[in-house]
């Protein structure tokens, strides 16, 4: 198949080979940049596969047809349903910023030793991935990999394929979605003079958590009063009924949730959620990062950076809004990615000490073979022939010893690699939202805030009612729709 | 479904845009592209398993394809697992080169310059190409090869070893 498709100020001619396996292009007239090839690409249904390689090369100019995609080996990570998730859609979004949506606040993270958290609905397989997306499955891997989904205190049932309570608790999912139950702690309050709580537990609050306090726990948090000027580190969700302030502005005041921060009101914080941040009254003064949902009725003065949906009435005060899973930061992915990139580099090193040590061989095979072929021209057993000879030798023995050793390491640091690999692509799909990224704003956003997607900025000159901003996932541009 | 392979393209040109073209193509499709800048005698020790295709460009000076030709099963018709394609590269019809050529056996002649997507026709026609490329496709090849020659090594010296003590 042939296509001629358009490109800024010429042709670039695309052939499709191999039954949608190969993809060939050649820049007919013009120029395009590695990006533009891959928007072009990504338009015309080839998703992925890419040879960066070889798009570089068209970028730099060159003329000649060439590869530009590929199929490959993928590993297709398994599909899951969670239970007991709070699931929100944009009727629920709707009702909360209206104030008719109440009981998603009172969600409790309650657990029965027994109840069902998850089920995995598609085993992970190996596939081969098409250009244009489309997979062929190769084969089903095996379940004992399944087991990762099974969090502390979780037991993993493989004949059902679920994964359930194994004590009474409170329970929550990491963005990854695995398991975890914790058993509950109740406390009065929280305040600097206890130090660090680094607890085991899901903790229950009565109070509040005062000034200067800090909080470290793999679970969910429950807090009946406010969260002031406080360090507050969660595996699992935050609730806080009354709101989450940093009166005194204090640099340290954090609040990082693995999960949903559910809360009044947020003021002067710097917040982190894995999964959504839903505020029944505003968000002011704060710079908010969320790898998912941000529901809030009103928006003031704040930095915010949503990776799939803002849910407001009003955005005012020169707020900022940065839309797009590029802009949220994944810690957790980050430190992954970096230390598989280590791994990468350690292999290359290897690669090059493993070349030396070969050539090194050769030269001393040479050298030896040479010693031999003179001692047998002088058919005569010279004592100092036979001395350089075992010398060679002996240092042959050494170098093949010490490079056995590291062609073991090779093999191991490849596996890791490999498994590496798969866990990234796991994690990546996870943490990778399915639905569009967009904004829906049910009243109005005021001059002077402004939007930014990757590759384009909208600054609001006059205030916009009632409507629906959404990114454009392939050009990083934003579509402004009225709703 | 073949998911690692190990086969080579062997390439004997010296024109670098032709080399890139083949070598490319062989990337995109999981082969090892092999580039002797001219005839090497170190080609006709080559393992016969080894090799998926040969393109040689025809008009180079001392390039022995009776070599090759004696070396490796060459294929003259229709894809077969057990033979091995070779692909005559040249620019002009009339050269004395080319009429030498001609009267080895070879698979087929492309004219210079090609365009890439002829050159993917002309190896679909003689070769199976249902392969996929592996991540650490690269990787798992070096680690074979070194494999192979730490195991070549150990041999030499048993018999080096032999041959000190007699």
């Amino acid at each position: 198949m042939r296509k001629y498709i358009k490109i800024n100020n010429g042709i670039l001619e695309l052939v499709i080979l191999r039954n949608g396996r190969l993809v060939l292009g050649e820049i007919k007239e013009g120029f395009a940049t590695q990006q533009e090839i891959k928007t072009i690409l990504k338009e015309n249904d080839i998703v992925c596969g890419y040879i960066d390689n070889n798009i570089k090369l068209i970028e730099n100019g060159q003329k000649a047809q060439i590869p530009l995609a590929t199929d490959y080996l993928e590993y297709e990570p398994a599909e899951i349903e969670k239970h007991l998730a709070n699931k929100i859609n944009k009727n629920i979004a709707l009702g909360i910023l209206n104030n008719s949506t109440d009981n998603i606040f009172n969600f409790s993270h309650k657990i029965k030793k027994g109840e069902k958290l998850l089920t995995l609905n598609l085993m992970p397989e190996l596939v081969i991935r098409y250009p244009d997306g489309n997979k062929k499955s190769i084969k089903k891997l095996d379940s004992e990999k399944l087991k990762k989904f099974s969090g502390e205190n979780t037991i993993f049932n493989m004949n059902q394929k679920s994964v359930s309570a194994a004590i009474d608790g409170s329970f929550h999912y990491s963005i990854y979605a695995i398991a975890y139950v914790y058993p509950l702690l109740t406390l009065q309050s929280i305040n600097y003079s206890h130090g660090e709580i680094k607890y085991k537990n899901a903790l229950q609050i009565e109070s509040n958590i005062q000034e200067e306090s800090r909080v470290k726990i793999p679970s969910n948090l429950i807090v009946k009063g406010y969260i002031s000027c406080a360090f507050i580190d969660t595996g699992g969700s935050v609730h806080c009924l009354k709101g989450i302030e940093n009166q005194k502005k204090i640099e340290s005041s954090k609040l990082k949730s693995g999960q949903n921060i559910y809360t009044n009101l947020i003021k002067n914080f710097d917040v982190w959620a894995g999964d959504s941040v839903i505020v029944k009254d505003k968000i002011d003064e704060c710079r908010i990062e969320c790898l998912n949902t941000i529901i809030c009725p009103e928006i003031v003065n704040s930095e915010i950076r949503v990776g799939n949906k803002l849910y407001t009435k009003d955005i005012i005060n020169s707020s900022r809004i940065y839309l797009g899973s590029s802009y949220v930061n994944n810690e957790h992915l980050n430190k992954f990615r970096n230390i598989h990139k280590q791994h990468k580099k350690k292999m290359n090193d290897l690669d090059n000490i493993l070349n030396e040590e070969k050539t090194e061989m050769e030269l001393i095979r040479s050298k030896l073979t040479m010693q031999i072929k003179k001692m047998r021209k002088t058919s005569l057993n010279n004592f100092n022939s036979d001395i350089v000879i075992n010398r060679f030798f002996n240092r042959l023995i050494n170098s093949l010893q010490k490079f056995n050793d590291n062609i073991k390491i090779y093999n191991e640091t490849l596996k890791l690699i490999e498994n590496e690999k798969n866990e990234l692509i796991f994690l990546e799909q996870q943490s990778k939202s399915k639905q569009d990224t967009e904004i829906i704003i049910c009243g109005r956003i005021e001059p002077g805030s402004a939007i930014y997607a990757p590759n384009q900025t909208l600054r609001i000159n006059k205030t916009l009612k009632n409507i629906s901003i959404k990114l454009d996932s392939v050009r990083g541009t934003l579509k402004i729709n009225s709703l | 479904m073949i998911f690692f392979i190990v086969e080579r393209f062997l390439i004997i040109e010296r024109e670098s845009l032709t080399i890139s073209k083949i070598v490319q193509l062989a990337e995109a499709l999981t082969f090892t592209p092999t580039v002797h800048l001219n005839w090497n005698p170190s080609i006709s020790k080559l393992k016969k398993e080894e090799v998926a295709a040969i393109f040689i460009n025809i008009e180079l000076k001392n390039i022995r394809i009776d070599e090759i030709t004696k070396q490796f099963n060459i294929s003259t018709g229709q894809s077969s697992s057990k033979k091995i394609p070779l692909f005559y590269l040249y620019t002009y019809e009339n050269s004395e080169n080319f009429k030498k050529a001609m009267q080895y056996h070879y698979t087929e002649k492309l004219q210079k310059p090609f365009k890439l997507e002829n050159l993917y026709f002309l190896i679909e026609k003689y070769l199976e190409l249902d392969f996929v490329r592996t991540e650490n496709f690269e990787g798992k090849n070096k680690l074979r090869k070194l494999k192979d020659f730490s195991e070549e090594m150990k041999i030499w010296m048993q018999h080096l070893n032999q041959l000190i003590r007699q």
